[in-house]
């Protein structure tokens, strides 16, 4: 097992990183920005070292003095989090190099993850269905034009190197697909050094259904009960609950024998996440994410397990002794991501002058903030995630209710009226939604 | 005090109501027999003078000629031990611009040390970040104030290694 572990990120996935490794009596080292130097991550970690200015490209993105960090601070290990270098198989390759264990899938299997049209060859060989598509990299507006219209509009178009909403834009007629393939290009190099886009059909009302695996390294492997993450704003998510109320027990083995199917054609190991696009009974690939992801804390309570420490352990080389029949649906779990954005979804950024956690039976809160935290304008405007798990879903329904009510942050804008929106909504409750959830919301949210 | 004093430096009057006047002087030295002081007497009137702002005190009278002078401590003000001097020199650090491995040493030499005056661009030692040696140089001219970090010492970014004043 590991002896010391950098902690390659920051905020809240930092904290939870720290909390596993502590649990696991694995000396921490956590890297911050000087923007981050008073942050909760560095009073917990038992050690700490700043890797460069505010900026994460001068810091939490560069790879130089992350490994730098590693190697001075004699670590065996370095534990990316997620978002940042989490999934750059650059970044894990000279991890490797340097001897510096990653604790992720192999580079291999990450750079593969990353690489959307030629995850969907891998998909389709397998004979699981993919959303229709370019299926390749489309090089120029004109082969995009071209692929649009074999599919047929609305499409979307999307970043090969994408992920977590970002690197997305949609087309509903020809005239308007120069424009969003040019920004897309630009917003993918920008945020991905890749430029590389391909298109999609634009599916209408899905749900984005997600499944966690974890794997060793000797193909072992079993799937977790699915997330449901169709609340998003901007392809981004906003709340996520597990297990979807509209999946069925046949769909979800379905689902989750698909993800194993495709996690063992990439030889993936330790965890990840594959995402389906769902429309009824039909379930389409979307991409692989070879990462922790931020909403796994509702698979942690529906199945009882700590998921950050198996990372590391199967990381480190344990064999996985999880049978897919011990996983069972303990609860029903509720995520709202509380963002510092205000009611134009525009991110705000200030001191946090007063907060008042929720608590009580069935909340976890996870979050590196707290009062005179500095929300800059650095980061992911995400700065609490709340949980709330009960014996069904009107339980964790009803406690998601009475936490957001207990939840106080002042001093800057959140989202927390939102989540109320969404919590009091028919048909939110009666779990009827999709994908334009929000978007059809926006008038009432405003 | 017995008569025979001509000339006193100093401020107001001392304690045996000697009052200084305008253009006299005291020197510091005693010849003859002393015919004004036993010894005893001497290191009380030394110490008494002490007390009072007198510089000089010359004394003569029938072969009988003292002198004594205060010396100065010297002026304060303009000199470099000065705390106001000091606050006026312009000083500035150098930081670690990467994470890595401070060096001061080579081949079991110092390249610097507290006081050197260096010249811009003189090498100070370099950190070691992933065996990339990055250099470090004195940016202007100066004398060394401080070393923050020994020789082979773990810096992180932004960390105050050397400290020099302008000269």
């Amino acid at each position: 097992m590991f002896k010391r572990v950098l902690v390659a990120n920051r905020g809240e996935i930092a904290v939870r990183i720290i909390r596993a490794l502590k649990e696991m009596s694995i000396e921490s080292v956590v890297v911050y920005s000087e923007a981050d130097r008073d942050s909760m991550p560095c009073d917990m970690a038992d050690d700490k070292i700043c890797v460069g200015p505010a900026a994460a490209a001068s810091s939490y993105m560069n790879i130089s003095q992350i490994i730098s960090a590693a190697l001075v601070k004699k670590c065996d290990a370095i534990h990316p989090g997620y978002g940042f270098l989490a999934e750059d198989p650059h970044f894990a390759e000279i991890c490797e190099s340097y001897g510096v264990n990653f604790i992720g899938p192999s580079t291999e299997a990450i750079s593969l993850a990353g690489k959307k049209a030629e995850m969907i060859e891998v998909v389709k060989k397998k004979k699981i269905p993919v959303v229709p598509g370019s299926h390749s990299v489309c090089s120029d507006v004109e082969s995009a034009k071209k692929a649009a219209a074999r599919i047929k509009y609305p499409v979307i178009i999307k970043a090969t190197a994408g992920g977590g909403g970002k690197g997305m834009r949609r087309a509903d007629k020809e005239k308007e697909l120069a424009r969003a393939f040019e920004i897309t290009r630009s917003e993918a190099e920008k945020a991905f050094s890749n430029s590389d886009v391909y298109i999609e059909k634009f599916l209408d009302s899905p749900r984005h259904i997600e499944i966690q695996i974890a794997a060793d390294r000797e193909g072992r492997m079993v799937y977790f009960p699915e997330r449901d993450c169709s609340i998003q704003r901007n392809h981004q998510k906003v709340l996520e609950e597990s297990p979807s109320p509209k999946i069925s027990k046949k769909l979800r083995r379905k689902l989750g024998e698909a993800a194993i199917r495709i996690a063992k054609a990439i030889k993936y190991t330790t965890i990840g996440t594959v995402e389906f696009l769902v429309s009824k009974n039909d379930f389409y690939f979307m991409e692989m994410n070879a990462r922790i992801q931020v909403e796994h804390p509702i698979t942690e309570l529906v199945s009882d397990i700590d998921l950050v420490k198996l990372q590391v352990a199967l990381a480190a080389g344990e064999k996985l002794s999880l049978r897919q029949d011990e996983i069972e649906v303990f609860c029903h779990s509720i995520e709202c991501r509380i963002n510092s954005e205000d009611e134009n979804f525009i991110p705000s950024a200030g001191r946090i002058s007063r907060i008042v956690l929720p608590g009580g039976s069935g909340v976890r809160v996870d979050t590196a903030v707290r009062q005179n935290s500095e929300i800059s304008p650095y980061y992911d405007s995400m700065i609490a995630k709340l949980i709330t798990y009960g014996r069904d879903r009107p339980e964790a329904i009803l406690k998601m209710k009475r936490a957001l009510n207990e939840l106080r942050i002042e001093g800057i804008r959140t989202n927390i009226d939102l989540h109320k929106k969404i919590l009091e909504n028919e048909n939110f409750c009666r779990g009827c939604y999709s994908t334009g959830f929000i978007a059809n919301m926006k008038e009432e949210v405003r | 005090m017995k008569k025979g004093i001509n000339k006193i430096t100093g401020g107001p009057a001392d304690q045996q109501g000697n009052r200084a006047g305008k253009n006299q002087k005291c020197k510091s030295k005693v010849k003859g027999p002393s015919a004004l002081f036993d010894s005893t007497e001497l290191k009380e009137f030394l110490a008494l003078l002490n007390g009072t702002d007198v510089v000089e005190f010359e004394y003569g009278d029938k072969g009988v000629h003292i002198v004594i002078k205060k010396e100065s401590v010297g002026e304060i003000i303009g000199d470099e031990m000065s705390p106001a001097r000091d606050a006026l020199r312009k000083k500035y650090r150098i930081k670690s611009s990467v994470v890595g491995l401070f060096h001061l040493v080579e081949n079991d030499i110092p390249l610097c040390s507290v006081g050197d005056v260096v010249r811009e661009g003189r090498r100070l030692g370099w950190v070691d970040s992933m065996g990339i040696q990055k250099e470090i140089v004195a940016e202007r001219d100066g004398r060394i104030v401080s070393i923050f970090c020994n020789d082979s010492g773990v810096v992180e970014w932004g960390q105050d290694l050397f400290e020099i004043e302008d000269v």
